[in-house]
């Protein structure tokens, strides 16, 4: 039976009417085979023009339908609801792109345009008459989602998620929740201190029911897809029993192991068996295998004799868990940048060289020095310290390689020369900066009252190098005052790298492990820097925080909502919907080479066992139909539902004036 | 405006004010007596409004073209500055220079471009990955082609033709190591004979000694 077509031609204003003559191709669309109405309209889009569809559809009897107007990316739902509501199947709408490919790049050739426009309507008609109907699978959903970090954006997510009622997995890989927030002292601008806003969310992401908090533990393996992913997660062994463990803290009173505090940044010592800072939550403490003399020797065994709950278990063994949940947010943040490669700068070298986050850990009340700043060289306090701004930022030297700015060094070194201030009256600091950015609410008013402190100076020029008086330690930088035109050298006590943010350690690791693509940066990647912030380009997988890229808390905890309506908007309706245009096997052709494994991009096709032999089969869940797989197989025997060869070709055929579509 | 001591060693820049007397009596030669004793202070100085005449807008493009990839994308941080051996002992600053190479002040450059000594620290530092040596190799390039290659230079290749090597002693240690009872320091400048044919080859097949003014098309 022969199929009854209409064919709807919009002018979008003068975007594609200013160019090519409407009516002239709607004159020519109704000429062409089986098409029954063809008719131009200045809106499409508007309710009128979507109403006019479907009456042409009722009164005309129509079964298929090509709207000639803008990119199927605007506008395809729209017109497929239209069609849709009018009874037609709405995989039988076919658009024909006038606007983006046609009319806007050939503003100068307006008859020309015309005529191409008429091929295309020509080619869309000959390409919906081979469509198929198809139909929208949906899935059921787990409603539960993974936070991968513990830190301020994971917990903030976790609560957020929380709040509406959905359940969460956080699994954080160290001792502790808190991440990055928890080590600074103040935050910028307001002068909060960070472990007191930060405490109360860690609390409540303990005790919160719906949070399942994973602390020591690491994700290994997901698999599946948006709504059903299947991930294993490693519980490393903490040689301390969780459930009976209290944090009194008697076994580290005694534990004779002292080793460097990560958490403070290698400023401070800690035990063997630790917590990495007296807020820590969940309060349980973790055997460090490494520096244990216990593990090392055989002996000891302290901290088991002491426990008063019998928690520590130095037999305790790694264990895996498998969780099925609906939606991941990847929150892993960053690293502070390590600022070794730069020689001249003395980090490493200069015992009161130091970086920022190290300053952070001395100058905070809970650090190793009591929040007393101390020279590293005498133990003192310093009289000068000189910042030095955008180390391993802003370079695009190959040893560095990072060419973005950090966006939060400039204030973060507000705040700590600020700091400085109120702690020593007496004390000067210089800030050598390139550029101040001082961009978000309330930050320039911030730098006005930092400027405007005495003993403040900011020095435009980044440091030549940085040298140190053997004996004295203090150390001089040499740089140009580039709004002087002149070379300055000048004697600290303390110099004070901002190092940039960098994507935290495992983060191509977890790259491979959840197949989503980072920038170029190594921070992974979004799907739209403005619509689209927090998603992946893989569905159910949402990032945010640092691990997105270097930003402030507030950005942070803003993405961190962002990313738990995302997971929460997937999740609510308890089911995922499956686009129907994914790639198809016919097994009857197929021969099981495997190549369409290894080509598809997003780990679609298996090869299984059936009784006639190795066949390959789609998951449609996971297929984004590309094509990639059809494209390769060599016996051509996969093919993409909604561009199969025949409706290519049929469309091809019309362009090159092999085709049918003429009565 | 007050005449300032002629500057030693350590107090590099200390010369706003007095520009363009400096630069004659540079020892290197640098000054090409025939080019306008421009500087940078004298030019800002008395050029005190930026009127947009002086700006060449296709320096820029020319030094790209002549390799000196990225002068655009520069920060302006003054690394390169802090690291230049002549930064720090005359008053040209590198930052600033390419600052000038940006604003497409190419009447600056009729003579500084020959004082980098062409040592790459800046390079090795800068985090715009901009080569500021290269940038200046480039303006030598320019400058030579449009005003023809400075007296110094010249004199340089000639020494080179004469001799086969670019330095020789002046007359001076010559007559000097003589009354010691030195030997000379070139007991055969025969030695040479072949370096000297082998560079009029090169210089000949390039045109670089016409470049340099040593030889006229009608000479042969």
């Amino acid at each position: 039976m022969a199929s009854r077509i209409g064919v709807f031609v919009c002018h979008c204003g003068s975007n594609i009417g200013g160019v090519v003559d409407c009516p002239a191709v709607a004159g020519y669309a109704s000429g062409l085979k089986d098409v029954v109405v063809a008719k131009a309209n200045m809106y499409t889009c508007s309710t009128a023009g979507q109403e006019e569809i479907k009456k042409a559809i009722r009164e005309n009897k129509l079964d298929r339908v090509v709207v000639a107007s803008c990119s199927p990316r605007l506008h395809e739902p729209t017109f497929r609801r239209v069609v849709e509501e009018a009874g037609i199947n709405p995989f039988l709408l076919h658009m024909v792109n006038l606007r983006e490919q046609c009319s806007w790049v050939h503003m100068k050739e307006k008859e020309a345009a015309t005529e191409k426009a008429k091929a295309l309507v020509r080619m869309g008609v000959a390409r919906v008459r081979r469509l198929d109907p198809l139909k929208v699978l949906e899935e059921p959903a787990e409603r539960r989602v993974l936070v991968v970090g513990g830190g301020i954006a994971g917990i903030q997510a976790a609560l957020d998620l929380a709040a509406l009622g959905i359940e969460s997995v956080l699994v954080e890989r160290n001792p502790s929740i808190g991440g990055r927030m928890a080590q600074l002292d103040k935050t910028f601008p307001t002068g909060d201190c960070a472990i007191c806003v930060l405490a109360p969310k860690m609390v409540e992401a303990l005790h919160q029911p719906l949070i399942t908090l994973l602390t020591y533990s690491e994700l290994n393996e997901v698999g599946g897809h948006a709504g059903n992913f299947d991930v294993v997660i490693e519980r490393k062994a903490r040689y301390v029993d969780e459930a009976k463990c209290m944090g009194c803290g008697a076994c580290a009173e005694k534990c004779p192991a002292k080793v460097p505090n990560e958490f403070d940044q290698g400023k401070g010592l800690r035990k063997a068996i630790y917590v990495p800072f007296a807020q820590a939550a969940p309060l349980k403490y973790t055997i460090d295998a490494a520096s244990c003399i216990h593990f090392k020797t055989g002996k000891c065994g302290l901290c088991a004799k002491v426990c008063p709950v019998g928690a520590v278990d130095f037999e305790q063994k790694p264990r895996e868990l498998k969780l099925r949940v609906g939606a991941i947010i990847v929150a892993t943040g960053f690293d502070p940048y390590k600022p070794h490669v730069h020689g001249y700068l003395g980090y490493g070298e200069h015992v009161n060289v130091i970086t920022a986050l190290e300053l952070e850990r001395l100058i905070s009340a809970s650090g190793p020095t009591g929040g007393h700043v101390r020279k590293p060289s005498d133990g003192k306090v310093p009289r000068s310290v000189a910042f030095i701004q955008c180390v391993g930022s802003r370079n695009r030297k190959a040893i560095v390689g990072n060419a973005y700015c950090s966006r939060v060094c400039c204030m973060y070194t507000m705040k700590l020369a600020q700091l400085l201030k109120e702690h020593y009256s007496d004390i000067s600091t210089s800030i050598y900066y390139i550029d101040i950015r001082a961009f978000g609410k309330g930050f320039e008013e911030f730098y006005h009252k930092v400027r405007s402190m005495s003993g403040v100076e900011y020095i435009r020029g980044r440091p030549a190098r940085v040298t140190e008086d053997p004996e004295t330690h203090s150390l001089t930088i040499r740089a140009e005052e580039t709004l002087l035109n002149k070379i300055t050298e000048r004697e600290y006590d303390l110099v004070v790298l901002s190092t940039a943010l960098v994507p935290a350690e495992g983060a191509d690791r977890l790259q491979r492990i959840l197949g989503i693509s980072r920038s170029s940066d190594g921070f992974f990647q979004e799907v739209h820097p403005k619509l689209r912030p927090v998603e992946t380009a893989r569905d159910g997988i949402f990032i945010c925080g640092c691990a997105q890229g270097p930003k402030d808390i507030p950005d942070t905890v803003a993405q961190a909502k962002a990313a738990a309506s995302g997971a929460a908007g997937l999740l609510m309706k308890g089911k995922v919907t499956i686009d129907p245009q994914t790639a198809s096997v016919n097994e009857e052709l197929c021969e099981g080479c495997g190549l369409c494994t290894t080509v598809c991009p997003y780990g679609a096709p298996r090869i299984v066992d059936t009784p006639a032999g190795k066949r390959a089969r789609i998951i449609e869940a996971l297929c984004h139909g590309c094509g990639t797989c059809a494209a390769a197989c060599p016996r051509r025997a996969i093919s993409c539902r909604g561009f199969t060869d025949e409706q290519v070709s049929g469309e091809a055929d019309e362009a090159f004036g092999h085709g049918e579509a003429g009565k | 405006m007050t005449k300032h001591p002629e500057p030693v060693d350590g107090e590099a820049g200390d010369k706003h004010g007095d520009g363009g007397t400096k630069m004659e009596k540079k020892p290197d030669g640098a000054v090409d007596e025939k080019l306008p004793d421009e500087t940078v202070e004298k030019l800002i100085i008395e050029e005190s409004v930026l009127t947009g005449k002086e700006h060449d807008p296709n320096f820029v493009d020319e030094i790209v073209r002549h390799g000196g990839k990225d002068v655009q994308t520069c920060l302006q941080c003054g690394n390169c500055t802090g690291v230049c051996p002549v930064s720090l002992k005359t008053p040209y600053k590198t930052r600033n220079l390419i600052k000038l190479c940006q604003y497409g002040y190419k009447r600056i450059f009729f003579t500084i471009p020959w004082i980098c000594a062409g040592c790459y620290r800046c390079y090795e530092h800068c985090p715009a990955d901009i080569n500021p040596a290269e940038v200046f190799t480039a303006i030598r390039h320019i400058l030579v082609r449009d005003k023809g290659a400075p007296a110094f230079l010249r004199e340089m290749v000639n020494i080179l033709m004469k001799y086969g090597q670019n330095n020789v002693p002046s007359d001076d240690i010559r007559r000097f190591r003589e009354t010691e009872g030195l030997p000379p320091l070139w007991p055969d400048e025969k030695e040479y004979d072949a370096v000297i044919r082998e560079l009029k080859l090169l210089f000949d097949a390039t045109g670089y000694d016409r470049l340099m003014g040593l030889r006229k098309d009608d000479a042969k």
